[in-house]
């Protein structure tokens, strides 16, 4: 029998864990509350794991093979079965035969009881034909279901200020005013016992950092376990009084409640710092090796997705002592770089300037950090797009690969994709999927003849339409299930207003409940439209008819027409026609997808353009395009310009690219790529660059730094580029880490500079 | 109005202050054997063929009116002298071996493409650079688009080589801020060897705009075993003391990359002289100093 309070340390003593927490999910239906509460008791003992030898902090996280988060590794949410964990399970050597069976029964249990499961079960027949598969990556097709609660970005600033004793009693309080009929107060009672659950955590790496100290020779790893055990017996009973607690606290909650964003760091710290500063408790040097070694835990715990840590930027309540923190953050992740957090800064014109000139500093040494978020064009657009006031828009906040929601008052996920390019592309062929030959999308008499641009142009808008209507009421779909799962109790503690109402997060208690819809191949959607509205329409060089064969036979035997097409103007090169057709689209995807939260509960409905590697494993499945594009290559990144098609120079790319409209998503990816000489010989120039494309409209920023040649050098020699990174679309990543074509798209992007 | 040029080139960051458009017009008067451009010196667009991309496929032979395109022995070859470069190969020739230099374009056309990026300008203190070649040798239409681009609120730069008549400097000015003034060989005799024409036009009109206060950068490209010598410095040196109107002297190192634009446009390169590296360009820097040239760069 596993001795009570510890963590499991082989797979037999796992599986008798599993199976508690299976028992206590039975044995709770009727109480969604209480049962995510006892959930976790067992839960958080297969979710931690132990302090390692140079930690600073504790907070190691690893996803059992059944468990509940918002946003495990796999796409999947809530109660959840990992089954690629199960496999491994399964070839445990250690495993008895016994607890074999017992993993075979709880399977079937869990594949039954998952949250994905039930959301699925509960798909209309439309949307079983629409987005019933979530295989983008192997399977053709127009759009897909993504599954997770991402984005989350909790109220740390409020944890750090209450504490557990403050947050504890805010519970008590509101508990105190309803009646013990009433829903909330099972919430209440659930999130009383959460915060237990979280202090059961801390004394138990309080202990563990006992045991540790019996053997542990070494004076300064003595000084700082000592330290370390002092924070945990601290926090149950009172709120942080140090920087390196407030940094603790932080993260263990964000390990706890499987929250995989950072908020507001330099306002949550930012105090806590000046403070120890002033009174010597740290000094600089100090502050950098806690951070540093935080960043460093927090990378091992993985999703390059997602972690974003924000700084800078309009509304934060003590900017002065943020900015000082802020530009020591900034230096922590020169130094360690890695590729995790994806840290972000937001600027604006009258913020302290050191800020940004740091920023631009880390960049130009090769850590593609910070992101640069322009809060000038960013806080009106958010006010806008998501239709909130400026009090709310302000505490705008990206996630994940670029996402924006409102810091703790908005959820956001991205709950399906969209591939704009092969709705063209089935569009053309009149409701069959060129690449499966099977039937796809709206059937063939919706559709005329396309006599006229206009008319194909219109079917395209419509079958994007059908799809885009799916696509948000399965996200209404997800909420609605994932909210009768779970209260998803860590999330809501530090949630607006769930508190205030006594509601789970997606159970009607956050104060805005968005959604998202990630949209790839708009560019080559845009330069496809044009390039057939330019020769088949206007200058008729060839019928459709022909052109369709043209993609058909993916230009074998039509190289010459496929040079013609490939030299029609591109987006991307700031001219006015194609970029207008740029427009066009992006404006109808992005109007139609906003106009859905009319039709659904949700309280704004959003594209986002942001781009991870979708847009290479899309391209792989999706014929070949109008805009001379072949089959399988991979489709533009982001909001940016096709690769090696932006010919006009480094203005003329920032010129097109701010002019899709960005009142009306929430969030498009920039990528660019500069040289090194750029950011150190011409960084006066570059600097003017910069602020003329911000001052123009540019919303955001990613840049990556590398030096001519030397990422041809890094395919061919990858042992001398151990630490080349370099940014994707929403995420960062070691170049060498990446696969061959994803390595190849990012050589191909023009090199400024 | 018409003219011909070779390229517009955004956010160059070599020609002139801050951040600018340089348009190359077609056409040279001189012709120095060094020249990096060497799609610069025709007035007309010329063919350039690429050996290494062609796959000898010949689809390009059929349809040359001119005959310029031969099949020699299962390669294709082209002979330069016969092409009139009407452009009909390229639309066949899918893996972009032929090409065009040059083209005929209007004033307006280009204008509205430089204006795209006069919010980099304005922050920047760059505009409009007129290249080539020398743009003064197509004068109407350089002196139209000077003309338009102050219309414009655009700032200007005229790249030249300060060979011509003095008239054309006299009506131009007024639309050039400043002058990109390429200065090359000090002997006479070296001057008509390598650049193929007498210097001394050049330093009157020099002498010129210093008179009429115009703004000047002196170019200055050094090349080994040609002009690195004293006598050039000397000058160099004197005129920079001379002429108030210099701001500043740009030294430019020769480099061979043009090298290679000789071979696709089946044109000879006739020097053999090495890039040079940084420690001889610090080297001439430093005799320019120490002769009282406070300001002088590399450019």
């Amino acid at each position: 029998m596993l001795k009570k309070k510890t963590l499991p340390q082989n797979i037999n003593e796992t599986v008798e864990l599993l199976e508690e927490y299976t028992s206590i999910h039975k044995m709770y239906a009727e109480d969604i509350n209480q049962r995510e509460a006892r959930c976790f008791k067992v839960l958080w003992r297969l979710m931690f794991k132990d302090i390692q030898a140079d930690d600073l902090f504790a907070g190691r996280v690893q996803f059992p093979i059944f468990g509940f988060s918002p946003q495990p590794p796999e796409v999947i949410v809530g109660y959840f079965i990992r089954e690629n964990a199960l496999l491994e399970a399964y070839n445990d050597v250690n495993l008895v035969d016994e607890n074999r069976r017992k993993l075979k029964r709880m399977a079937d249990y869990w594949r039954r009881e998952s949250t994905v499961t039930k959301a699925k079960a509960a798909f209309p027949e439309e949307m079983k034909k629409t987005v019933g598969s979530d295989n983008y990556i192997n399977e053709s097709g127009i759009a897909f279901s993504l599954w997770r609660m991402s984005g989350t970005q909790l109220d740390y600033d409020k944890l750090l200020r209450l504490g557990i004793p403050g947050l504890r009693e805010e519970i008590v309080n509101h508990k105190s005013k309803v009646n013990k009929s009433d829903s909330s107060y099972l919430l209440y009672t659930a999130m009383e016992e959460s915060l237990n659950t979280f202090c059961d955590v801390c004394n138990y790496f309080a202990e563990s950092i006992s045991g540790l100290l019996e053997s542990e020779k070494d004076f300064s790893r003595i000084k700082d376990l000592e330290e370390m055990r002092m924070i945990f017996r601290s926090i149950p009973d009172s709120k942080p009084d140090s920087f390196r607690a407030a940094a603790q606290i932080m993260y263990l909650y964000s390990a706890i409640s499987g929250s995989l964003n950072y908020g507001r760091i330099d306002e949550y710290l930012g105090d806590f710092y000046i403070h120890d500063l002033e009174t010597r408790k740290i000094d600089e040097d100090e502050a950098l090796r806690l951070l540093s070694n935080l960043w460093k835990i927090m990378d091992e715990r993985g999703h390059r997705y997602d972690t974003r840590m924000t700084i800078g930027g309009k509304g934060r309540r003590n900017e002065n002592n943020a900015d000082k923190l802020a530009l020591l953050i900034m230096e922590t992740s020169r130094l360690v770089k890695r590729i995790t957090p994806q840290l972000t800064l937001r600027f604006d014109k009258e913020q302290n300037h050191e800020l940004y000139q740091k920023g631009l500093d880390v960049i130009a040494d090769g850590t593609t950090y910070p992101l640069l978020y322009n809060d000038d064009v960013n806080i009106p657009a958010v006010q806008k797009a998501f239709e909130v006031s400026y009090d709310d828009a302000v505490q705008y906040i990206p996630f994940g690969c670029g996402e924006y929601t409102l810091y703790h008052r908005s959820v956001g996920t991205p709950s399906g994709v969209i591939n704009l390019l092969h709705a063209l592309s089935v569009t053309l062929h009149k409701g069959i999927d060129p690449v499966s030959g099977k039937p796809m999308g709206l059937p063939d008499e919706e559709f005329g003849d396309f006599n006229s641009f206009e008319e194909l142009f219109n079917a395209y808008k419509k079958q994007v339409g059908y799809y885009l209507r799916n696509l948000a009421q399965h996200e209404e779909l997800e909420y609605k299930v994932c909210g009768e799962e779970a209260p998803y109790l860590f999330l809501s503690l530090l949630y607006d207003d769930c508190i205030k109402t006594g509601k789970g997060i997606f159970s009607g208690g956050v104060q805005h409940l968005g959604g998202t819809m990630e949209a790839y191949g708009n560019t080559n959607t845009a330069d496809s439209l044009y390039a057939i509205k330019k020769a088949v329409y206007d200058d008729k060089l060839f019928t459709l008819d022909e052109l369709i064969k043209m993609l058909d036979a993916d230009f074998i035997g039509y190289e010459r027409e496929r040079k013609i097409l490939l030299n029609l103007p591109k987006y991307g090169n700031d001219i006015y026609e194609v970029d207008e057709m740029m427009k066009e689209v992006h404006n109808h995807v992005c109007n139609y997808t906003k106009d859905q939260k009319n039709h659904t509960c949700l309280d704004s409905y959003l594209v986002v353009i942001i781009n991870n590697d979708t847009h290479v494993y899309m391209g792989e499945n999706t014929a070949a395009s109008a805009d001379g594009r072949k089959a399988g290559e991979y489709m533009a990144n982001g909001n940016s310009p096709m690769d090696s098609m932006d010919k006009n120079g480094v203005t003329a790319f920032l010129n097109s690219i701010v002019k899709p409209d960005p009142t009306i998503h929430a969030g498009a990816v920039q990528n660019m790529k500069f040289s090194k000489e750029m950011f150190t010989k011409y960084r006066d120039k570059l600097e003017i660059l910069l602020e003329t494309y911000f001052e123009n409209g540019g919303a955001q920023a990613m840049i990556t730094v590398v030096d001519k040649g030397e990422l041809e050098d890094a395919i061919k020699n990858p042992e001398k580029y151990p630490n080349l990174i370099v940014r994707v679309g929403g995420f960062s990543i070691k170049f060498v880490d990446l696969p061959p074509h994803t390595q190849r798209e990012i050589l191909e992007r023009t090199l400024h500079g | 109005m018409n003219g011909i040029i070779f390229d517009i080139q955004k956010f160059a960051l070599h020609d002139g202050p801050g951040i600018r458009t340089t348009v190359f017009l077609k056409g040279c008067p001189l012709k120095c054997v060094w020249c990096c451009n060497p799609e610069s010196l025709s007035l007309k667009p010329e063919l350039a063929f690429n050996n290494d991309k062609c796959t000898n496929c010949m689809k390009c032979i059929p349809v040359c009116e001119t005959g310029a395109l031969i099949n020699a022995a299962g390669k294709l070859e082209v002979q330069f002298d016969k092409c009139t470069a009407c452009g009909d190969c390229i639309d066949v020739c899918v893996d972009e071996a032929l090409s065009i230099y040059g083209y005929e374009t209007d004033v307006e056309s280009i204008i509205s493409e430089v204006e795209k990026d006069k919010s980099y300008f304005t922050k920047s203190g760059g505009g409009l650079t007129l290249s080539g070649g020398d743009a003064l040798l197509q004068f109407d239409f350089a002196m139209t688009l000077l003309k338009s681009a102050k219309a414009k609120g655009i700032s200007t730069c005229l790249q030249t080589e300060g060979f011509g008549a003095r008239d054309k400097f006299e009506k131009i000015s007024p639309y050039v801020d400043q002058f990109l003034f390429d200065y090359k060989i000090s002997n006479e005799e070296d001057h008509i060897k390598y650049t193929g024409v007498s210097g001394n036009q050049i330093i009157e009109n020099l002498e010129f705009l210093n008179r009429i206060n115009a703004e000047i950068i002196l170019r200055c490209i050094i090349l080994p075993g040609i002009n690195d010598n004293e006598e050039h410095f000397a000058k160099i040196a004197k005129l920079y003391k001379d002429y108030k109107s210099i701001e500043k002297i740009e030294l430019m190192a020769y480099h061979n990359y043009g090298e290679n634009k000789y071979k696709l446009l089946g044109k000879e390169y006739s020097l053999d002289i090495k890039s040079v590296d940084n420690k001889t360009v610090n080297g001439w820097l430093e005799i320019l100093r120490t002769k009282g040239v406070n300001k002088v760069i590399k450019g």
